[in-house]
């Protein structure tokens, strides 16, 4: 189910989540009444337990009935160039669009940052200030935000290996598993663009896109309790830190060229999830408010599409366009 | 699908391999600058990083990657001059990357890695593993620790400042012929646990790490070669015999004893061994 446009929190169908087969059956038919209350609720059209929805760039907002999660909201998208032969101007100064972060992202409670690069990273300080959300990030990540005059005090630092659980009642919660990774690599001599970190003291406040170095890079499972989400901000993971991880869905992104088989390996390392969704696909110097472009190959996403089709025929392949959602 | 890769021994840890028509170079290092490193009591922590351009020149040719287990001097120093005349890609840590920036390396050719990394090069492809550098004394020092994370430092100029700055391990493969380097004791078995390379790069036991060989042989399997690195008396010359200061041939009892199966194959300084898969 895809749905445009609807900002409406979805309402959770208590105790059953979508997805989960016999064991969401076995364990709801021990609950009593609540059990009996849902024999009623599958009859009509339900509300969904995790509605997802795409911002552009790889930021998605996860929506329970209790919490919502971002990663890597960013939705300035002020223009760099960065789809053009040039490449993004390292010197392009950072912009903070408050009206359009405002309009986009209305809430969270936890944040998680992926990468410390601008197009990930830049509208965290304002969003994180005015929500009071989580930030989870790498010493880099959390120490350019603090440059930034983001909120120390809702600062989680992360290097990747903890597990946390979210919330108050247990089934009103969730877990984020945060695992240690690398940023795809690019160009003739396998470079990360704005490599680097700045552990220690704090630095300079960032002007330009440039001071926003990768900072290291994370990736996130993000566990509603049956219905599960792996996601990478960039174009490369690590495959021994995520084997055995079983999601119901993965996001992939077009790229990673330099890393042989990143999608066969990425999909074969996570069990071949029930869902893949396309991610990090869109030309992000191009409006939110329009239908998503494709960046760089304007066939990035049908590529995608074959690579994902051929290397687990059973997953079944989401692309959601800009602002819109799909419920899980 | 057959290739041929060919192995020369550099000294040191230095490796040159080539197979499809590229050139991986590993930890290369040939000035062999005088320290004292190699005899006890006499290593000098303040002696100039010097380069020999005309070893380096003699020795080594063409190079399309060059592989960095770690800063120290006799892994690190000839690099910048390396990287400058062969136009190689530079694999390493940030700080492995800040000094060499800060001796001048290009910084286009510089590959910013952390160990979890698995590259497409054209015809090899290089995983990364996080590692750690061996120990010792009764506190289990490790020689030149630390990091340079951030801004690039300031030029290093004597050996001391060339610091550890993390290490790594890489396994490198051509169509299925895999040569895995820094086969250490101080290597971390979680990371390594299942690979099956052709062609183990070894050193010698450490007595502040158990059971090493047991373990390692465990982490990577039996492979058809092993073969011994980092054992010369690297203060002596490269183009005469090397000197079996850490125990090269004695590793041979080892492996007869822990990978019966595995052949030892013992190079002496510049010589080669050709695997064919």
């Amino acid at each position: 189910m895809t749905t445009a446009n609807d900002h409406s929190p979805p309402i959770r169908r208590r105790g059953l989540l979508m997805g989960t087969g016999a064991v969401a059956l076995a364990a709801t038919a021990t609950a009593g009444g609540i059990a009996a209350a849902q024999e009623e609720d599958t009859q009509s059209e339900a509300a969904p337990a995790v509605r997802l929805r795409w911002l552009g760039t790889n930021a998605w907002e996860f929506t329970t009935p209790y919490a919502t999660v971002l990663i890597d909201p960013w939705v300035s998208r002020f223009p760099t160039g960065a789809y053009t032969p040039e490449g993004a101007d390292p010197e392009t100064r950072i912009e903070v669009y408050e009206d359009v972060i405002d309009e986009h992202l209305p809430k969270a409670d936890t944040i998680l940052v992926t990468h410390g690069h601008w197009d990930h990273i830049a509208d965290v300080p304002y969003l994180a200030s005015r929500t009071g959300a989580t930030v989870l990030g790498t010493e880099t990540h959390l120490n350019l935000l603090r440059a930034m005059d983001a909120p120390e005090a809702q600062f989680s630092q992360v290097l990747g290996g903890e597990l946390y659980r979210f919330g108050e009642a247990a089934d009103e919660g969730y877990t984020v598993e945060v695992f240690r990774s690398s940023h795809s690599a690019s160009g003739e001599h396998k470079q990360i663009q704005f490599g680097g970190t700045r552990p220690g003291a704090v630095p300079k406040r960032p002007k330009q896109i440039k001071d926003l170095i990768e900072g290291g890079s994370l990736t996130y499972c993000l566990d509603f309790g049956g219905v599960s989400f792996f996601n990478a901000g960039s174009a490369n993971f690590h495959e021994h830190e995520i084997a055995h991880l079983r999601p119901t869905a993965v996001f992939v992104q077009p790229g990673g060229k330099h890393m042989p088989d990143y999608v066969e390996r990425l999909l074969a390392a996570t069990g071949f999830p029930r869902y893949v969704i396309a991610t990090h696909w869109d030309d992000f110097d191009k409006p939110l408010t329009e239908p998503a472009v494709p960046g760089g190959n304007p066939n990035n996403v049908e590529v995608l599409r074959e690579r994902v089709a051929a290397a687990s025929p059973d997953s079944e392949f989401l692309v959601i366009d800009h602002l819109e959602s799909h419920d899980f | 699908m057959t290739s041929e890769v060919h192995v020369r021994w550099l000294g040191t840890n230095a490796w040159e391999v080539t197979g499809n028509g590229a050139t991986v170079l590993v930890d290369p290092y040939v000035s062999r600058t005088y320290t004292g490193a190699t005899k006890p009591g006499r290593f000098d922590p303040e002696t100039p990083i010097a380069i020999d351009e005309a070893a380096i020149d003699e020795h080594i040719g063409a190079a399309d990657s060059i592989l960095i287990t770690h800063a120290h001097f006799d892994h690190i120093a000839d690099v910048p001059y390396v990287a400058e005349k062969t136009g190689a890609t530079v694999l390493g840590t940030e700080t492995h990357l800040n000094l060499l920036r800060a001796m001048g390396t290009p910084a286009e050719q510089l590959s910013l890695v952390c160990g979890g990394e698995r590259y497409q090069f054209e015809g090899y492809t290089v995983e990364v593993f996080r590692s750690s550098h061996g120990v010792t004394g009764k506190h289990k020092n490790l020689l030149f620790p630390g990091t340079r994370p951030g801004e690039v430092p300031a030029r290093p100029e004597v050996v001391k400042d060339l610091v550890e700055g993390g290490s790594l391990a890489y396994l490198v493969d051509f169509d299925g012929v895999s040569l895995y380097f820094n086969a250490v004791p101080s290597f971390h078995e979680r990371e390594i646990a299942g690979i099956r390379p052709t062609v183990l790069f070894m050193q010698g036991a450490n007595p502040n790490y158990p059971d090493y060989e047991e373990r390692l042989f465990a982490a990577v399997g039996s492979p058809p070669y092993v073969i011994p690195t980092h054992w010369d008396d690297y203060e002596e010359p490269l183009t005469e015999p090397a000197v079996d200061l850490f125990g090269g041939a004695a590793l041979g009892e080892v492996v007869a004893q822990y990978s019966p199966d595995s052949q030892f194959v013992l190079l002496d300084h510049l010589e080669s061994f050709t695997i064919t898969g």
